[in-house]
Formats: structure tokens, C-alpha cells, sequence
């Protein structure tokens, strides 16, 4: 086997998929954002490898969502820098912006009666409306395994199809970076899962607010975890998921164990 | 700030399947049925009424008054009956398929901006905003251009006063929407009808009620000339929006994360609402309701993309409100029925029916 950049990743990570080492990587630096006096974060750096996935863990109100609103440009944090693949993302328009950078958030839904392939299609609202923009619909919908759904009414599919819908709109925005808040929220098991493996998939660069640290240590490259709106730790999951971090930022004691088939940490938790 | 894993919520537990919904219609093929329902609906409606008119009649006069004679068309129509088709009737037709048309694109738009099923320029109180302004401008005696302008100006202090009472944390809970539109609404119509009791000298009541319930009565050419044009330039400005409004789709939060400005974007286009229920009301006074149901029944149809639903929905009011003034006007033949009391008979209903089905009260 040859060494590559490509497989460089992968040997560090025996079950995780590839990436793409063309893709852009994200630089977070020194980004806060307060609200009334308080700061919600405060000082955060993160650095997300071009083509990985990063998991952004920590307890309610740690300031995970609100970083990933200030990467998304929703909102303009107070001090620090945002930059993809060199370029600041704060100083773009938010149509050129929108190109870039792709938000699926947790459970959005919508009373109004939408065909699945028109909710894919507003992933091309940030660009001029073209002939190939069905195309790149269904190519999108292809890509995250659902292309027999195109036609579906939208308030028929469960949850899972509705995030992987969802994940295909964010996949017709031709986005360099995908921001995910909470994605696998109200989902089953399998849709979770589901959910996490095709993002790793796309090997587009990524970062994920997850609630679930055992969803974390499972699928993401890196996972940086916040609490009160700094960063505690940053590193492989394996390498920050320890009980001590555990016991100072969640609150609970934890065991850790290897996984039996894929040799990942796995997390089991008990009360302090 | 994030949702707690046990909250229920009950739009992402698992949904039945159900059959696909698939348009076998294509949009084109709508739009010229409703394009030719509206042609015949139009030229019945002008027949319809206590002078013997035929359809035929309706086309000779329209023929002659738009010069066809001179490129050798014959009109064999008599003085009488070609006034009462050319002054009279037509003019009334095309005001109410141009109200029609007005309210049902400023429906659709509201529901949008506001995610909210129930939203229509009545509901509001968009629409009693507007009668004041118009009364207000009639007492003074401004001429009649001044009319749809504080029309205009009364919608869009009404939709302001309606948006800041229902707004909670910058966002707009359905049921509190609903219930500040009625607050700002009870106040505008009494607003209203003080203004016409304190200063009319004849029939103030009937004047009251054609404000408050709307009235089509005496529309001429001028009152078909101003919605018109609001319907034109307004409608295709917010037409030409179309990508952007199917962007609200999700929320606030997804339609900036595609690259709108949300609040810019929301406020231009409710001012662009307010505008064409100001030109609407001006001339036809507050009738609920249309606004209300044509673009639901009109999104059932052809799905919810605006590109066919804002003229789809337009040409659907049009008509609809054609056959609800024809009503108005002849079931107490010689005595006229507020319109807006026959739309309320069937948006009534559909009210009930969009309050059951959209869970509107989980607010």
C-alpha cells in the first residue's frame, strides 16, 4: 500500500472512509460572541483538516450552536476570524458565502406542501437558476442514497429521510464546508448512524455539534470539546475522551472501553 | 440552546407512508384553464343582471370601444345596452377580478414571510388599516389620487403594529400572530367607523359596512386602471422574487443559511404586500378571506413553489372574486350584499378546516 496524504488519514483512523485532499480546510481563531455582557463563547480555536469531520461535543449552553452560527455567518461574532481555505468567510457576501458553506440543522420542518426533489432544489438558491439545477437535485439525492424519493411529498418521510434530504439540500449548494447542529437529533438508531456514515462519505470538510459522545468517538477524525464557551480539549476521540475530561466538563463518570470490532472508544457512563 | 433529547416533537416522530404526491398537470396546462376561466367567468358575470345582456354583447361592446370598428368590425349593439355593459358592468367585473387577483398574491407572500397558514392581508389587519387611511383621506377631501396612497400608508402602520405586538424573541408565534392581527384589526374598523359616523351627513351605515365588509359598487375605469397597475408592477415584482420566497421554505434560520437577507428581505416585500392592499382596499374597502384560501387551494394543486403559485393564485382570485360580487349583487336584487359577507360565508370554513389541519395552535 502506498502512503499518501489520502491514506495518511485513513491508516489513523482504520474504519473511518478517506478524504478528499483537495477540499478546503477550516480555521477558526480566537472567535467570541457575547450577548448582554455574557460571553457565550469565548476565545474558541478550532482547525478542521481539509476533507475531515470534527465533532463539536459539550454539555447545554457550552457554546456549541453558537459557534457553529458564528462559522455559518448567522451571526457576527465579536472578536476572531473565520477563515475556509484561506479566505475569511466573515468578509464574503452572503450568496458567495452560501456557496461555500452548508448548514443542516436539527429537525427544521415546514408546514407548506413541498416534493422532496423542490426542498433539494433550495440548495440552489444561492446560485443563478440553470437548466442543470435538477440535475445536480437528483445527482445530490444519488449521492446520499435516497434517489427514489425525489417525487415524494416531503410530510411523508420519517425523520431519518427527512435529515438525509436535508443533508442532500446542503449537498446542492456545492458547498466546501458542512456545518451540521445537532443533525441526528430525534432520529432511531439506524438513522443515526446512517446519517453519521454518510456524512464521513462525502469526505467533505465538516464539523458537527453532537450531543452523543459515543456517536462522536465513533465517526468523527477530531473532536473538540467546549464548555462554558472555551475549548477544554481538542484532539483525536480517543485521545480526549477520557474519564477525567469527562468528570470536569459532563458532570459523569465514564468507563472506556475499545470497541470489540472497530477498536474505537466507547463510553459507558455512571453518576458522579 | 439546544433542544433537549425528550422534548416530543411531534413533526419528526415517524411518519406513515403515504402515496407519492405526483403533479400529473403540468403548471402550463393550469395556467390556461384558469386563464380561460377567468375570460368566461368575466364575460358571464357582465351578462348576469336585471338588463338582458348576452355574452356576445359583452364582446361587440368591448369591440367598439377599443376601436375594432374602424378595421371594419360590426356592432349592432345599442346606446343603452352598450353603456350598461361598457360603464356599468364591466368596469365592476374587472375591478373585482383585479381586487381578487391583488388580495390572493398578498396571501400567498404573507403566509410565506410569516410561516404562518393563516396569514392574509384581513386577518392581519392589513386590510382595516387600509380603510382607515382611505376614510381618513375621504373626509378630508384629498383627491383621488391621495386615496390608494394612505391606503397604502394605513396597511403598512397596520401590518408594523400587527408584526410588533405578535413578535416574541424575534419570532412570530402563529396563534399570538393571529390574535394581534385581530386586536389591530378591531381597532382600525372602529377607527373606521367613527371617522364616516362623526362626519357623514347621509347614509353612514351603508358607507360603514362597504368599508368594513367591502363593496364593489360604482367601481369605474379609474378604480379597474389603479389595481391593475398595482397588480402589474407589484405582482411582478414579487414574482420575480420567487426563488427567494420558496427560500423561506424552513424558517428563517435555512433561508439565511442559503444567502438572503432575511430581515431585508422580509420587510421590502411586506411593504410590496402592504402597497397592493392599500391599491385593493382603496377601491373595494376590507374583504377577508380571499387571500386566505386561493393560494392554499392553489399550493394543493400545483405544490408550493411560488414561481407557480403567486399567478396561478392570482388568476384563481380573479375569478373567485368575480362570482362572489355577482353574488353580492343579485341574490337581494335590487339590493346589494357587502362582498366581503359572501367570501366570509366560504372562507369561514376554510379557516376552520387550515386551523384543525395545520396544528396552528401549537404556539
Amino acid at each position: 500500500m502506498t502512503m499518501s496524504a489520502h491514506s495518511t488519514v485513513t491508516m489513523a483512523h482504520p474504519t473511518l472512509p478517506g478524504v478528499r485532499p483537495d477540499a478546503a480546510g477550516l480555521r477558526v481563531t480566537d472567535v467570541s460572541w457575547s450577548v448582554d455582557g455574557n460571553l457565550i463563547i469565548d476565545g474558541v480555536d478550532v482547525a478542521v483538516r481539509p476533507g475531515t469531520l470534527t465533532g463539536l461535543l459539550g454539555p447545554n449552553g457550552s457554546g456549541k450552536s453558537t459557534l457553529l452560527r458564528a462559522v455559518a455567518g448567522t451571526t457576527r461574532p465579536d472578536r476572531g476570524t473565520v477563515a475556509l481555505g484561506g479566505e475569511d468567510l466573515r468578509s464574503m457576501r452572503r450568496r458567495e458565502r452560501a456557496r461555500r458553506v452548508a448548514v443542516v440543522e436539527q429537525e427544521v420542518s415546514t408546514d407548506v406542501p413541498l416534493r422532496v426533489l423542490d426542498v433539494v432544489l433550495l440548495g440552489r438558491t444561492p446560485y443563478p437558476a440553470s437548466d442543470s439545477d435538477d440535475d445536480i437535485a437528483l445527482g445530490a439525492l444519488q449521492t446520499v442514497g435516497v434517489p427514489g424519493l425525489a417525487e415524494r411529498d416531503w410530510h411523508t418521510l420519517s425523520g431519518g429521510e427527512r435529515q438525509r434530504v436535508h443533508l442532500a439540500r446542503a449537498l446542492a449548494q456545492q458547498p466546501e464546508l458542512l456545518l451540521l447542529d445537532e443533525p441526528t437529533n430525534h432520529l432511531d438508531i439506524h438513522a443515526q448512524l446512517d446519517l453519521m456514515s454518510n456524512v464521513l462519505e462525502l469526505g467533505l470538510t465538516s464539523l458537527a455539534a453532537l450531543h452523543d459522545l459515543n456517536l462522536a468517538a465513533a465517526h468523527c477524525h477530531q473532536v473538540v470539546v467546549l464548555d462554558h464557551g472555551r475549548v477544554a480539549a481538542t484532539g483525536a476521540p480517543e485521545d480526549v475522551l477520557v474519564p477525567t475530561l469527562i468528570r470536569d466538563v459532563f458532570r459523569v463518570d465514564c468507563d472506556v472501553h475499545p470497541h470489540p470490532r472497530t477498536g474505537r472508544p466507547v463510553l459507558t457512563f455512571s453518576p458522579l | 440552546m439546544t433542544a433537549s433529547l425528550t422534548s416530543g416533537n411531534p413533526a419528526t416522530t415517524e411518519s406513515p407512508p403515504g402515496p407519492a404526491r405526483r403533479r400529473h398537470v403540468p403548471t402550463s396546462v393550469w395556467t390556461a384553464a384558469m386563464t380561460a376561466v377567468l375570460v368566461a367567468s368575466a364575460t358571464v358575470a357582465v351578462t348576469i343582471g336585471s338588463a338582458d345582456i348576452g355574452a356576445l354583447d359583452v364582446w361587440r361592446s368591448i369591440g367598439s370601444h377599443v376601436g375594432l370598428e374602424r378595421v371594419g368590425f360590426q356592432t349592432s349593439l345599442s346606446e343603452l345596452r352598450d353603456g350598461i355593459v361598457w360603464e356599468l358592468r364591466l368596469p365592476r367585473v374587472l375591478t373585482a377580478a383585479a381586487v381578487g387577483a391583488a388580495l390572493a398574491i398578498c396571501g400567498a407572500v404573507m403566509q410565506t414571510l410569516t410561516r404562518n397558514p393563516l396569514a392574509e392581508p384581513y386577518l392581519l389587519g392589513l386590510s382595516s388599516g387600509a380603510s382607515v387611511g382611505a376614510v381618513v383621506v375621504l373626509v378630508l377631501g384629498v383627491g383621488t389620487l391621495g386615496l390608494p396612497v394612505a391606503a397604502f400608508a394605513g396597511a403598512l402602520l397596520a401590518l408594523a403594529a400587527t408584526l410588533a405586538l405578535a413578535s416574541r424573541r424575534g419570532e412570530l408565534p402563529p396563534t399570538r400572530t393571529i390574535l394581534a392581527g385581530l386586536a389591530v384589526s378591531y381597532l382600525c374598523s372602529a377607527v373606521t367607523s367613527f371617522v364616516i359616523f362623526w362626519s357623514a351627513t347621509g347614509d353612514s351605515y351603508r358607507s360603514i359596512l362597504s368599508w368594513l365588509l367591502g363593496s364593489l359598487g360604482g367601481a369605474s375605469w379609474n378604480d379597474v386602471a389603479v389595481v391593475s397597475a398595482a397588480v402589474a408592477v407589484v405582482g411582478t415584482a414579487l414574482m420575480s422574487r420567487s426563488r427567494t420566497l420558496d427560500a423561506f421554505a424552513f424558517g428563517d434560520g435555512a433561508a439565511s443559511n442559503l444567502g438572503i437577507n432575511v430581515n431585508a428581505t422580509r420587510w421590502t416585500m411586506l411593504a410590496l404586500v402592504a402597497l397592493l392592499t392599500g391599491a385593493a382596499v382603496a377601491v373595494s374597502g376590507a374583504i377577508g378571506f380571499v387571500g386566505l384560501m386561493l393560494p392554499h387551494a392553489v399550493r394543493l394543486l400545483v405544490g408550493a413553489g411560488h414561481r407557480r403559485v403567486l399567478p396561478l393564485a392570482a388568476l384563481a382570485g380573479a375569478s373567485f372574486m368575480i362570482w362572489a360580487d355577482t353574488v353580492a349583487r343579485t341574490v337581494f336584487d335590487p339590493r346589494e350584499l357587502p362582498v366581503g359577507v359572501v367570501t366570509a360565508f366560504l372562507g369561514a370554513p376554510a379557516f376552520a378546516v387550515l386551523l384543525r389541519r395545520r396544528k396552528v395552535g401549537r404556539a
